[in-house]
């Protein structure tokens, strides 16, 4: 997992939400949050599908009006104001480009409205297209353009706007997953390059955490949790969060008399807290199979059920007593030992890598 | 099934005076007999302010109608459709009496403008089905690409939408001016005092079985053909 990069936020909020919400009839589509987005951030709106995200990115932009609360964009309450009179632009999904213009036109379009003089505005034309490495597609109608191709100009063509804010929403899933990467890297080069506050909206945690300085992983309308990709991978504050972001092993048990109790845990385990229902979160990168001379606060007995190869390590499906099974990785080295499947053997790991969430 | 209106053409180019073989020879004197009937020229200047005026307006109101029904959700956006394809459905004369009796029941005077009125009521059906069929294909979020780039809902309309559709919509136009053209009954009731084409023709049939008439038939029959293949070639240009 590769940590975001941490671009120069100054602390300054630009967009400044309160109290948003938003409904269509009975239905709740966002319910009210306070959110601010600090300037130079990179925010990524990481969720399921329904669960919000892209109306949260629409009533920043100004497609939808909120059902209730404000927005302001640099300081000035834009709540009611439509898209043309916003200063930030919008990465369709489908990317919405204009199937009768050139790629030129498309990208100068916003220029055009905007009366920019015809020496800026071809300059400034020129300068984004070779941004995103387009130089010799000015005249190629859309049709003629491959996905990343027409994904590349939409972008420019709203890169060109110098939005306060830049909203995407969902814009690299139609890609294919070599192309997705490298839209990523761009996009990041970019971002460092011309600087300036992104916000986009993804189902894919992997985008999310490759690209955000911050993620707010929303569920239902509702913002879940939010912090940078190592905070929610490593602290995740719910049962979904956990499983949502990046793979987690879940285990069911109880916290009496600060003495967690779980089906098939081999020794006893101290934790603080109030007497309740729990679940243990274990990633399976922190999981091991017990070194004999090593003492590990969890320890379980299991079969080993499966083993898969993927080069840089490998995945092992652990079945325990009870009909579990747990999800363990293993990154190769040359000295490790690596068990057969049918093995029966020890796993275990320490309570400062796993995290356990009183229930919800 | 075409010979009566080869027919027609045929007879309106033979000097024989009555409508039988043989034709006789061959002559243009029908069409210089219809040319100096001034009932011609007050028939064709009706014909073409109605075809025209319906043309532009049924495009126009047909236009706006299939952009908003392209908004509703598909089950209500076919209900609709078919409640204002009605008009086409009901046999011409019941539609005509209705009309009538909606102008006298108001007051209006009827002529040239209740006719335009009337034509609208069966035309722009048309025009909405071809619209809006068109409409479906259409990505939206160019147009609202185009509101995020600084457009007016109004100019991202003539910016982005009508230069796609503009081949359709000049189609949808020319059928709805052919259909208004070779309309006789409607025209026929709602026109009062005046007349156009097709009802100069059925008044001089009355009168006459003058071959000037054929020469008038031919002349409508070639303008319809000549609307009608015009919209077909750039509807099916467009796709």
């Amino acid at each position: 997992m590769r940590e975001a990069k941490t671009s120069a936020t100054t602390g300054k909020a630009i967009v400044r939400m309160r109290g948003l919400s938003k409904s269509f009839g009975d239905n709740v589509a966002f319910h009210p949050h306070d959110l601010d987005i600090q300037e130079g951030e990179f925010l990524a709106l990481l969720g399921p599908s329904g669960c919000g995200k892209t109306t949260l990115l629409k009533m920043i932009g100004g497609f939808l009006a909120p059902t209730t609360g404000t927005i302001e964009i640099s300081g000035e309450d834009v709540t009611r104001y439509g898209p043309e009179k916003r200063r930030t632009n919008l990465v369709f999904q489908g990317y919405g480009l204009f199937p009768h213009m050139t790629v030129r036109q498309n990208v100068a379009y916003g220029l055009k409205l905007a009366q920019t003089p015809k020496k800026q505005m071809d300059e400034k034309t020129d300068r984004m297209l070779s941004l995103v490495h387009l130089d010799g597609y000015e005249n190629r109608m859309p049709q003629a353009l491959s996905g990343g191709q027409a994904q590349r100009v939409a972008l420019a063509r709203a890169l060109v706007m110098e939005p306060t804010v830049l909203l995407m929403d969902e814009c690299l899933s139609a890609l294919d997953l070599q192309l997705r990467k490298e839209m990523q890297d761009e996009l990041r080069t970019i971002h460092a390059a011309l600087g300036g506050t992104y916000v986009f909206v993804t189902h894919d945690q992997n985008e999310a955490m490759s690209l955000a300085t911050r993620i707010a992983v929303m569920k239902d309308g509702n913002i879940v949790q939010q912090g940078s990709a190592k905070d929610i991978y490593e602290n995740p504050a719910s049962r979904f969060v956990a499983g949502f972001v990046g793979e987690a092993n879940m285990i069911k048990g109880r916290r009496a008399g600060g003495q967690i109790h779980a089906p098939d845990l081999q020794c006893a385990v101290t934790s603080d807290g109030v007497d309740c229902d729990i679940t243990i979160v274990i990633r399976p990168d922190v999981i091991e199979f017990a070194n004999p001379e090593l003492q590990y606060d969890f320890a379980m007995l299991g079969t080993v059920q499966s083993k898969t190869y993927f080069g840089s390590h490998l995945s092992y499906d652990v079945d325990l007593d009870h009909g579990r099974t747990i999800k363990l990785t293993q990154t190769l080295s040359p000295a490790d030992s690596t068990p057969e499947v049918g093995q029966q053997l020890r796993i275990g790991w320490n309570a400062d890598r796993c995290k356990i969430l009183e229930a919800e | 099934m075409l010979s009566p209106l080869v027919l027609v053409v045929f007879f309106s180019f033979g000097s024989n005076q009555n409508a039988t073989f043989p034709v006789g020879a061959l002559t243009l004197d029908w069409y210089r007999v219809l040319f100096k009937n001034p009932e011609f020229w007050v028939g064709l200047k009706n014909s073409l302010v109605i075809t025209v005026s319906v043309g532009v307006l049924s495009t126009v109101i047909g236009t706006c109608a299939a952009m908003g029904i392209t908004k509703l959700k598909s089950t209500k956006a076919n209900t609709v459709i078919s409640a204002l394809s009605l008009p086409i459905m009901m046999p011409p004369l019941v539609l005509a009496l209705a009309l009538v009796s909606i102008y006298s029941g108001l007051g209006i005077r009827m002529g040239v403008h209740t006719v335009i009125m009337s034509h609208l009521v069966f035309t722009q059906p048309f025009v909405i089905v071809i619209v809006n069929a068109q409409l479906a294909n259409f990505n939206f979020a160019s147009v609202d690409s185009a509101r995020d780039l600084g457009a007016s809902p109004m100019r991202s309309f003539f910016d982005i939408v009508l230069p796609n559709i503009r081949p359709t919509i000049i189609g949808a136009a020319l059928i709805a001016m052919a259909i208004s053209l070779d309309d006789f009954i409607i025209t026929f009731f709602t026109i009062g005092n005046g007349m156009t084409l097709p009802t100069l023709i059925w008044g001089m049939m009355r009168t006459s079985l003058d071959p000037s008439i054929n020469a008038l038939g031919t002349l409508v029959l070639f303008a319809t053909i000549g609307f009608s293949a015009i919209a077909l070639r750039i509807t099916k240009y467009q796709s």
